[in-house]
C-alpha cells in the first residue's frame, strides 16, 4: 500500500504514439500497464494511481468503454488525462468527471512534457494524500462517530457488517481496517481470518474496536495477532491519536 | 449556553464524543432513536427464542451507543445484561428486560425533548 507508482495507458492498438508515450512514462519512475479499449481486459486494480486515455475514433465510438471508465474512475477516484484532438477529448470530457479530469493534452502532444507531468501529479498524490480507512461496525452510531471523528485527516469508508466489508474491501483495498470485535453472525475475529488467508489481503493492518477492555478479553484479542485493539469508550482525540500514532510507526517501520 | 435537566441524558458527555459540535451531536442522536427502536425489537425477539448470544451481541451494541450520546446510566444497565446474556442467564435477562427496556424508553423520551428544543 505505499508508494504506488503505477498509471495506465489506455489507447486502441499500439502506435507509434502511443508506444512512444509508454516508452517515455517508463523511463519515469512510474511503471505503465498498457491497456486496449476493451473491457475485459482492461483491468484497473487498486494500484492504478491515473489513467492515461489516448482517444481515437474507436474510443470515442464505444460508448460501452467510455461509460465503464467513467465508472472505474468515479468509484476509485482516479486522476485522468487525455491525449487528442479537439473534438475527441470534447467526447471524452462528457464522459470523466470534471473534477477528475487532470489534463487535456491537444495532438501533437509533447511527450516529454506529458510524461513529466503525469510523473510529477502521481508522485505529489503519495505525498498529499490521505490514509484509507475502512471502518466495520455493526452500529450505525459507532459507524457515524467514527468517521466524523476521523475524516479531518482520513479517507474513511464504512460497513455494517462483514459482508459489506469483504466487498468494500475487494473494490477498494483500505490503509487500514478498523474492526468491531464484537458483532452478529460473523465477528471481527471471522473477518480477520478470512483476510489473513486471502493473499492479496492478508497484509491489511487491523486494529480491533472493543467495548471491554478487561484483561480476558485483551488477551483474547491480542492472541490474535492484530496491529493494536482501541476501546470504544475511548475519548475521540485518544482515537485519532492512536491512529494518528499508528501510520506514523508503519511510516518509520519502512522507511 | 444551554441548560438542561435531563436524568438520563448527559449532554455535555455527549457533545463531547460529538467533537462539541451540535449538530453532528443531533445527528448522533436521531441515529440513536432509530437504531434503539430496532434494538428493542431484536432484544425481545432474542429473549423469546431464549437466545441469549444474540443478546449479547444486541445488548452490547446498545451499551456503546448508549454511552456515546451521554446515556450512562442505560449503558451500565446495558452491560449488566450484557454479561448475564453472555454468561447463559436467561433467567436474569429475563428478569429485567422490561426494567431495562424502560430505561431506554426514558432516554428516548428525553432525547426526543433535546432534538425538539433544538428545532
Amino acid at each position: 500500500m505505499f508508494e504506488d507508482h503505477t498509471v495506465m495507458l489506455i489507447g486502441a492498438g499500439m502506435n507509434y504514439l502511443l508506444t512512444a508515450i509508454k516508452d517515455r512514462l517508463n523511463e519515469t519512475s512510474l511503471t505503465v500497464r498498457v491497456s486496449g479499449i476493451d473491457i475485459d481486459t482492461m483491468k484497473i486494480d487498486d494500484d492504478i494511481r491515473a489513467i492515461i486515455i489516448y482517444t481515437d475514433i474507436d474510443l470515442i465510438n464505444n460508448q460501452k468503454v467510455l461509460v465503464y471508465l467513467k465508472d472505474m474512475v468515479t468509484e476509485r477516484d482516479i486522476p485522468v488525462f487525455t491525449v487528442g484532438s479537439e473534438e475527441e477529448l470534447e467526447i471524452v470530457r462528457n464522459a470523466i468527471p470534471e473534477h477528475l479530469l487532470i489534463e487535456e493534452y491537444k495532438r501533437p502532444v509533447n511527450i516529454k512534457e506529458l510524461s513529466e507531468n503525469i510523473e510529477k501529479y502521481v508522485l505529489q498524490m503519495n505525498v498529499t494524500e490521505k490514509k484509507r480507512i475502512l471502518v466495520v461496525d455493526d452500529s450505525s452510531v459507532m459507524l457515524h462517530n467514527l468517521k466524523g471523528w476521523l475524516e479531518d485527516k482520513y479517507q474513511v469508508a464504512l460497513a455494517n457488517s462483514g459482508i459489506t466489508a469483504i466487498k468494500s474491501i475487494t473494490k477498494m483495498k483500505p490503509d487500514l481496517l478498523l474492526l468491531d470485535y464484537e458483532m452478529p453472525i460473523v465477528d471481527g475475529k471471522q473477518i480477520m481470518q478470512m483476510l489473513r488467508s486471502e493473499i492479496e489481503f492478508a497484509d491489511i493492518p487491523i486494529i480491533f474496536l472493543t467495548g471491554k477492555g478487561d484483561r480476558a478479553t485483551v488477551m483474547e484479542v491480542m492472541a490474535l495477532r492484530p496491529d493494536g485493539y482501541l476501546l470504544k469508550s475511548m475519548r475521540p482525540d485518544e482515537i485519532v491519536q492512536a491512529i494518528d500514532d499508528f501510520f506514523a510507526k508503519q511510516k518509520d517501520t519502512f522507511i | 449556553m444551554d441548560t438542561y435537566s435531563f436524568e438520563q441524558l448527559d449532554i455535555s458527555l455527549g457533545m463531547e464524543y460529538a467533537l462539541n459540535k451540535k449538530p453532528f451531536y443531533i445527528d448522533t442522536l436521531e441515529i440513536y432513536l432509530e437504531e434503539t427502536a430496532q434494538s428493542e425489537i431484536e432484544l425481545k425477539e432474542f429473549m423469546d427464542a431464549g437466545d441469549m448470544q444474540n443478546y449479547a451481541i444486541s445488548v452490547h451494541a446498545l451499551k456503546s451507543n448508549s454511552r456515546i450520546v451521554g446515556a450512562v446510566e442505560m449503558g451500565n444497565f446495558a452491560e449488566s445484561m450484557e454479561r448475564s446474556s453472555k454468561a447463559g442467564d436467561l433467567q436474569y435477562v429475563r428478569e429485567h428486560h422490561y426494567e431495562l427496556m424502560d430505561l431506554l424508553e426514558n432516554v428516548r423520551t428525553e432525547i426526543r425533548a433535546y432534538l425538539k428544543a433544538q428545532e
